[in-house]
């Protein structure tokens, strides 16, 4: 280890020993305040309630840093977490880059690198999803599904012969036990049964009603239909639960309601929409008619903001969780009223 | 004394000459390093914007098929924006009919009212009615300036790198270098660099986690601090990079390693507009691309 190396590792060490006692000046005055949205005299809506960066956040994170230092165990963190699924309230995994599909548990009050102990090999994960105790990973690396259940054991493999070239999202329609693959390589989203037989195909490249030029990710509603943010034609395409196409809304540009690179999406329990969007560095949320509520978010890494901000999803209480992909964490929002 | 003076308006003429040639070997002003690298290198493989005669339309050609050629229909593009040269800014009249034909618009976000109005949010009438989210009403977007519009935390770095993250963090391209600095709290603070995944010799900034590098730092806040391993940068303040300024685009020569707004950044060694591969800088030889800032 050379002379730079240790001067940024101590200074980064530094800096996350500053951040994990919570002892920054900064890190005090963010937790006194709130972030609510939108700013007055409109009523609020949506607010900042938590962060989740890893084991850290169930220690004072102190001793995970000496156990670094002393050549121990690292303790597990957010790293560049990409896709987030929730698998009941207190029960999400997360994919990262860096450190594979992590378990973050808040009844255990555990995170949980579940690679580690997984038969296969869970090498770059993508999209992740969950519904009736299977985990849906989608693997860039081998590029095919692998359907894990809560032990964390592998009971299936969809798509053997590198049938998804990179299955960017995976999202279960739970109610009809079916899963759509997003795979942004191909243009196209796959459906399947939870089983892991195929039923249809979604799109090819191109810019027409149904066509997708990368598709991001995607999200199903309460009838059942599919939502795809076709990342590089900006904008946000339905079709039905046959596949068909039904509409679409959205366009590319930088006022209020358009995207310059919609990645996550997800609806919550009144049917609006949540779209993230990379450049603007905020989801926006659209009512069903695809009409602009409000947005939140700016490019920060404070708690009003994200860098790079990739997978959103909402669980049943409408609260939203927010992967913060440079930031290196989580964030999590709750929707006050929504109707 | 007649000679010498002779001599120096000599110099001094010569000089002019060769800096007024566009694409001339005049030695960057805005380079890090290694004066032996930048001297030997100045003259091989740019950064793409001098290679491609013609500044926009260059770019655009070169660009075309690439692996930043983003349009659904890859090939047929339509001419969407020019350079005026006398004003040095751009045409923007983008064809929102022209679907996805933008080629420069999926990095280089533009500014476009939505059939000829701007949405009202239907929650925040009040707060939010009228306005843009404001980055982008400058279509090269990479400016670092456009930050500072009451659009993000003061202080914050110029995040260049983040608009190449936003695609390559595993969705488009490849993953993102783990040793991205993103702020933090501590503007300008060197502490706040890179992570601890700089040490880390096993992982870095493709997936195989082979290679790391940090990016979005100040260059010479570090090199000050080891200056027996880095070269300091030769002249960080002006190296604004100004892609496309100059005698429409020849001035956006990039030979070498370089830095924006003083920060190392992934365009410092990559260029975005490249035709194929990954685009880097200097020659291929990996060596002498690492000796531009590295001494040992």
């Amino acid at each position: 280890m050379n002379k730079l190396s240790v001067l940024l590792f101590f200074g980064s060490a530094l800096a996350f020993a500053l951040l994990a006692s919570g002892c920054g000046s900064s890190r005090e005055m963010e937790s006194a305040r709130r972030y609510i949205w939108p700013e007055p005299p409109d009523s609020p809506r949506v607010e900042y309630i938590n962060t989740l960066r890893g084991e850290s956040d169930f220690s004072s994170g102190i001793g995970g840093f000496f156990n670094a230092l002393s050549g121990g165990a690292v303790a597990i963190k957010f790293s560049r977490p990409f896709d987030i699924c929730l698998a009941g309230e207190e029960r999400y995994y997360v994919t990262d880059a860096t450190n594979g599909v992590i378990l973050y548990d808040t009844k255990k009050k555990t995170v949980e690198a579940i690679g580690e102990r997984s038969t296969i090999d869970l090498k770059e994960p993508r999209g992740i999803a969950y519904a009736h105790g299977k985990l849906f990973i989608g693997l860039a690396s081998s590029k095919k599904i692998a359907v894990l259940n809560d032990n964390g054991e592998v009971i299936r493999a969809i798509g053997r012969d590198g049938k998804f070239q990179n299955p960017i999202d995976i999202v279960c329609d739970s109610l009809r036990n079916r899963i759509y693959i997003v795979d942004i390589k191909q243009h196209k989203v796959f459906a399947y049964t939870e089983d892991g037989d195929s039923l249809f195909t979604i799109g090819k490249r191109g810019e027409g009603n149904g066509e997708f030029n990368y598709p991001q990710s995607a999200a199903v509603d309460a009838n059942g239909n599919l939502y795809v943010v076709d990342g590089f034609n900006f904008r946000i395409a339905i079709f039905d639960t046959n596949g068909t196409y039904l509409r679409q809304f959205g366009s590319q540009g930088d006022v209020y309601g358009s995207f310059a690179r919609p990645k996550g999406i997800a609806l919550d329990s009144y049917g609006n929409i949540y779209v993230l969007d990379g450049v603007h560095q905020n989801f926006q949320i659209f009512n069903n008619a695809g009409e602009l509520l409000m947005f939140v978010g700016k490019f920060s890494y404070m708690n009003d903001g994200f860098q790079n901000p990739v997978s959103i999803a909402i669980d049943g209480n409408n609260r939203i969780f927010v992967t913060d992909n440079l930031n290196s964490r989580v964030q999590v929002f709750q929707l006050l009223k929504g109707d | 004394m007649k000679h010498l003076t002779l001599a120096l308006i000599m110099v001094f003429v010569l000089t002019l000459v060769a800096l007024s040639q566009p694409g001339g070997k005049q030695p960057l002003p805005n380079f890090v390093g290694n004066p032996e690298t930048t001297a030997t290198n100045i003259f091989g493989k740019g950064w793409g914007l001098g290679k491609f005669s013609g500044g926009v339309q260059g770019v655009r050609s070169a660009m075309l098929k690439g692996p930043h050629d983003f349009t659904s229909d890859s090939g047929k593009y339509v001419a969407e924006v020019e350079f005026d040269s006398a004003t040095s800014t751009y045409d923007t009249t983008w064809h929102p009919t022209g679907g996805n034909k933008r080629l420069c618009s999926y990095c280089h976000s533009i500014h476009i009212t939505k059939d000829g109005g701007i949405a009202v949010p239907l929650w925040n009438r009040a707060s939010q009615a009228g306005k843009t989210f404001g980055k982008y009403v400058n279509p090269i977007s990479l400016d670092a300036t456009v930050y500072d519009a009451g659009t993000t935390t003061a202080g914050f770095k110029d995040n260049y790198s983040s608009f190449c993250l936003g695609c390559h963090d595993g969705s488009v391209g490849i993953f993102a270098p783990t040793a991205y600095s993103g702020g933090g709290g501590v503007s300008g603070d060197v502490s706040v660099v890179p992570g601890a995944a700089v040490l880390s010799p096993t992982t870095g900034h493709f997936s195989d986690m082979e290679h790391t590098h940090p990016v979005n730092f100040d260059y010479n806040a570090v090199q000050a601090l080891v200056p027996e391993e880095l070269y300091p940068a030769v002249d960080p303040v002006s190296a604004v990079w100004k892609g496309y300024s100059g005698a429409n685009g020849s001035g956006g020569n990039y030979t070498t390693v370089r830095l924006f707004n003083g920060t190392m950044q992934c365009s410092s060694c990559h260029n975005p507009h490249m035709s194929s591969g990954i685009g880097t800088v200097l020659s291929s030889d990996y060596g002498r691309r690492c000796v531009a800032c590295h001494k040992k």
